[in-house]
C-alpha cells in the first residue's frame, strides 16, 4: 500500500476541520488539535492505476501571533493552503503560511477557496486570485457544508503527492 | 639555523623529483592504479577467495547475524524453485520423514490442546479465575488483557516501526491482532506527539533536540527507540526489564542495515518493508510470572478433566453395551409361541421399552421375565391380547378342552393328536362342538372319529334337556352339511352318498327325538347353482340337484313326507364373488299342540 502524508495549513475558521470531518475516517478526537496543534486522519483515495492512503495532517489555525510549526511539515508529500472567501485576511494569511512552508518544503502545494456555499465576501478580484493561484499546483473552490469539490480536492492531491 | 630562499626551493623541486620518480617506479612494478596487482588478484580471484570464504563466513557469523538475514531469502528462494523443478526428488527425500513429522505434529497438537485446556479450566472455574473475570470486567479491559496482565511478568503487545519524518507506518505486529489498533493513525499521531514534546521542550540549538523515549500508561508502556529514519515502538504492559530497549536499538539498526536502500528510495510505498515482519515478531517478547512458569508444566487440571471425561464415556459405554445385551435379551421374546413384538426400543441408559401381543395361552410375560433372569425394574412391556394360530398354542388350547374328558387319553403323532376313549354319545356331540370353538383346529371329525360312543340308558329317559340338547346336535349336524355338485351336472358323486348316509342318521334321531319332545320336523332341501348358463336353465339344475338329493334320501328309506325339495337357483356369495354348486339343508320344527 502506498501511503502518503499531506498537511491541511491555514488561518484559524477557514474550515480546514469541517473539511475534512464527513470525508476520512479518524479515531482521535479534535481536542488534539488545541493541545498539540495537529489530528492525524487517514483517508484511501483510488486513483487511476493504483490506490493511495493518504495520512491528513490537519493543523491547527494559524495565524500571526503564533509560530508556525515547520516540523508537522516534515516528510510530507504535498499540502494544502486553506482559505475562506467570506474573509480577505484569509487569503493573505495562506499566502504567508505558503511563503513560510515553501522555505522547509518543495513538495506540490494547492490552494483551497473555501465555503463556496456562502456568498463570496472578500474583496479580491478574481484576478487578484488568479494571480495569487500561479503559485499553487491545484486550485479549488470547496464547500465543506455541501462536499462541493472536496472529493476533486483529495483526489488532486492524493495524485500530486505520488507524481 | 635558517636557509636561503633559494636553497628552500631547491631542495622542494627535489622532494617533487623525488616522489615523481617513486611514482614512475610504481607505477613501473604495479602498472598505473595498480593496475598489474589487480589483473594478477583477478586472475587468481577464485583460488584466493575460496581458499578463505567458509572462514570468512563462519567469522562474520560470529560478529553478528547479518549473514543470516542475507541469505535466508536467497536460501528460500532456490528451495522454492528446487521444489518446483525437482518434486519427485523432493518426495523420495521427506517421504521417509513424513510419518515422523505427522507424529511429532499430533504430539505438540496434543501437548498444546492439554495446555490450552488447562488454561481454560483455571481461568473459569478456579475461583481465582472468577475474581479475575469479575475483576476485569470491573476495569473494563478484556478478560484475556487481565490474564496477560496477571500472567506476564512484561509482554510485549505490539511493535510498529514508522518512518520518522513522514510518520508513515512501515510495518507493525501484534501479539493479538485482534486487539490492534489503527496502527498507521496511532504513528501518524505519535510522530506527531512527539514532534511537539521535541518543540516544546527543545532549547534553541538543533543539537539538543530532544525527543520521547518512553510514554508510560497505567496499562502500558511506549518504548520508543529512534534510529536516523526509522522509529520503532514498542507497546508493553507489565514492568519492562532493563535490556529490552538494547534488544529494541539492536533491531532498529539492523533494520537499517538491512534495508538502507529501500529506506533512501523510500516514496510511500511500505511494501518493501513487509519483509520486516521476522525481525519485528523477535521483538514480541514476554516473560511469565515466577508462579506461572511452575503451573505451566503440571497441567493438574487438565489432566483430571479429560480423566473424567474418559470416565464417563468409558461409564456412557459400559451402560450402552448392557442396555443393548437387554435389548437382545428382550428380543428372544419374540422366540415364545403366542408372543409376538412390535415394537422394541432403548430409553435412556439402561430401560428397554416392548409392545408385544400375546395369547392368553402363551407364557405370562413375568414369569417369562423371571426365568429368563431379567430384572423387570429395567423392562418395560406394554401387553395386547390376540388370538395366535401356531401349533403350540393349538394343542395347548385342545389339551385344555380335552381337560373336561378324562375318559379320553391324547398322543400326539407330529403335529396331529390322536383321541382314545370311550364317550356317550350326547358328550361326544359336546366335545365336537367345543373342538369346533378351537381356532386354528383343523378336520375336527377326524380327530373325534376314533372316540367310541357308547349307547347310554339315559337317551331312553325323557329328560327333555337331554332330549332336547340331542335334537339341536342332530339338527346341527343336519344343517352342516352341504353336497357339491360338479359344473352344470345333478348327479350325486360317492362321497355325496356318503354325507347323505350320515345325514340321513341324523335326521332319523331328529325325527325320533322330535316325537318325544312333541314336535313337528319337516327338512328343506335347497338346491344351488352357479351363474354360468342362462337363468332359466339354472333355476331348473338347481331345482333337480334338490330332487336327486331327495330321492336319495327317500331310496334309503326316509319317509317322503319330512323332505321338501326346493331349487334356489342362481346363489352368489357377494363377499367374494363365489357361486354355489350345492345343496344346502334346513330344519324346520313346531310344535304339534
Amino acid at each position: 500500500m502506498i501511503q502518503k502524508k499531506i498537511c491541511l495549513l491555514g488561518a484559524s475558521g477557514v474550515g480546514k476541520t469541517s473539511l475534512v470531518k464527513q470525508f476520512v475516517e479518524g479515531i482521535f478526537n479534535e481536542k488534539y488539535l488545541t493541545t498539540i496543534g495537529v489530528k492525524v486522519d487517514k483517508k484511501v483515495i483510488e486513483l487511476t492505476d493504483k490506490s493511495v492512503q493518504l495520512m491528513i495532517w490537519d493543523l491547527e489555525g494559524i495565524d500571526r501571533y503564533c509560530g508556525f510549526q515547520a516540523k508537522y511539515l516534515r516528510g510530507a508529500s504535498a499540502y494544502a493552503i486553506i482559505t475562506d472567501q467570506t474573509r480577505s485576511q484569509s487569503l493573505v494569511e495562506g499566502i504567508e503560511i505558503h511563503n513560510m512552508a515553501r522555505e522547509v518544503t518543495d513538495a506540490p502545494a494547492v490552494l483551497i477557496v473555501n465555503k463556496a456555499d456562502l456568498d463570496v465576501a472578500w474583496h479580491w478580484s478574481e484576478k487578484e486570485v488568479n494571480a495569487y493561484r500561479q503559485d499553487f499546483q491545484g486550485y479549488f473552490n470547496t464547500s465543506a457544508k455541501s462536499g462541493s469539490e472536496v472529493e476533486a480536492f483529495f483526489s488532486c492531491i492524493a495524485k500530486l503527492a505520488s507524481d | 639555523m635558517s636557509s636561503s630562499p633559494k636553497s628552500n626551493g631547491n631542495r622542494q623541486e627535489t622532494n617533487t623529483s623525488a616522489e615523481q620518480q617513486m611514482q614512475a617506479l610504481r607505477e613501473l612494478v604495479l602498472g598505473k592504479d595498480g593496475q598489474y596487482v589487480k589483473q594478477h588478484m583477478h586472475s587468481h580471484a577464485r583460488e584466493l577467495v575460496g581458499s578463505v570464504v567458509v572462514e570468512a563466513l563462519k567469522d562474520r557469523q560470529k560478529s553478528d547475524d547479518a549473514l543470516e538475514q542475507v541469505l535466508v531469502p536467497t536460501v528460500e528462494k532456490s528451495v522454492e524453485s528446487s521444489v518446483k523443478n525437482h518434486s519427485d526428488q523432493f518426495i523420495g527425500h521427506l517421504y521417509p520423514l513424513v510419518g515422523r513429522l505427522v507424529r511429532k505434529s499430533v504430539t505438540a497438537f496434543l501437548s498444546e490442546f492439554l495446555e490450552k485446556t488447562n488454561q481454560l479450566l483455571e481461568h473459569s472455574l478456579t475461583p481465582k479465575g472468577i475474581s479475575w473475570r469479575i475483576k476485569a470486567w470491573h476495569a473494563g479491559v478484556s478478560f484475556s488483557q487481565y490474564v496477560a496482565s496477571k500472567t506476564f511478568a512484561f509482554r510485549v503487545e505490539q511493535v510498529l516501526l514508522i518512518h520518522r519524518d513522514a510518520g508513515i507506518l512501515l510495518n507493525s505486529v501484534a501479539n493479538d491482532e485482534n486487539q490492534a489498533t489503527d496502527a498507521d493513525l496511532v504513528s501518524g499521531m505519535l510522530t506527531a506527539i512527539n514532534d511537539f514534546v521535541s518543540d516544546s521542550f527543545t532549547s534553541d540549538s538543533a543539537e539538543n533536540e530532544q525527543h520521547l523515549a518512553v510514554v508510560k500508561t497505567d496499562d502500558f508502556t511506549l518504548v520508543i527507540e529512534r534510529g536516523p529514519q526509522l522509529m520503532l515502538v514498542a507497546a508493553v504492559t507489565g514492568n519492562i526489564p532493563q535490556d529490552i530497549s538494547t534488544k529494541f536499538q539492536i533491531t532498529n539498526e539492523k533494520i537499517h542495515s538491512l534495508y538502507n536502500k529501500e529506506i533512501a528510495d523510500f516514496q510511500g510505498d511500505t511494501a518493501p518493508f513487509d519483509e520486516t515482519e521476522g525481525l519485528l515478531r523477535a521483538c514480541l517478547l514476554s516473560e511469565l510470572k515466577p508462579e506461572h512458569e511452575e503451573q505451566r508444566k503440571k497441567p493438574v487440571l487438565a489432566l483430571f478433566f479429560i480423566l473424567l471425561l474418559l470416565i464417563l464415556a468409558g461409564f456412557y459405554g459400559y451402560q450402552r453395551h448392557k442396555q443393548n445385551q437387554l435389548s437382545d435379551l428382550v428380543s428372544t421374546l419374540n422366540d415364545e409361541p403366542g408372543i409376538l413384538i412390535t415394537e422394541l426400543e432403548t430409553q435412556g441408559l439402561s430401560r428397554v421399552y416392548a409392545e408385544v401381543l400375546r395369547d392368553p395361552q402363551a407364557q405370562v410375560i413375568d414369569n417369562w421375565l423371571s426365568t429368563n433372569q431379567i430384572a423387570s425394574e429395567n423392562v418395560a412391556i406394554f401387553e395386547r391380547q390376540y388370538l395366535s394360530l401356531e401349533p403350540q398354542i393349538v394343542k395347548k388350547r385342545l389339551e385344555g378342552v380335552l381337560e373336561k374328558y378324562p375318559q379320553l387319553s391324547l398322543n400326539w403323532e407330529k403335529d396331529l393328536p390322536i383321541l382314545k376313549g370311550t364317550l356317550a354319545n350326547i358328550q361326544k356331540l359336546e366335545l365336537t362342538t367345543e373342538l369346533m370353538t378351537i381356532p386354528g383346529l383343523q378336520n375336527i371329525s377326524d380327530i373325534v372319529e376314533p372316540v367310541l360312543v357308547e349307547e347310554l340308558d339315559t337317551l331312553e329317559d325323557d329328560n327333555p334337556e337331554i332330549l332336547n340338547a340331542l335334537f339341536e346336535i342332530n339338527t346341527a349336524k343336519i344343517e352342516r352339511t352341504q353336497i357339491e355338485f360338479e359344473l352344470g351336472k345333478d348327479i350325486l358323486t360317492h362321497e355325496s352318498k356318503r354325507q347323505l348316509d350320515a345325514l340321513a342318521n341324523y335326521l332319523r334321531s331328529a325325527i325320533t327325538l322330535s316325537k318325544k319332545l312333541k314336535l313337528n320336523v319337516g327338512l328343506i332341501i335347497m338346491g344351488a347353482s352357479d351363474s354360468s348358463g342362462s337363468a332359466q336353465f339354472n333355476q331348473a339344475l338347481s331345482r333337480k340337484r334338490a330332487e336327486v338329493t331327495q330321492q336319495y334320501l327317500s331310496s334309503i328309506g326316509i319317509d317322503p313326507g319330512y323332505l321338501n325339495a326346493i331349487g334356489l337357483g342362481v346363489v352368489e356369495i357377494k363377499a367374494t364373488g363365489d357361486s354355489a354348486r350345492k345343496v344346502i339343508f334346513n330344519v324346520v320344527k313346531f310344535k304339534t299342540e
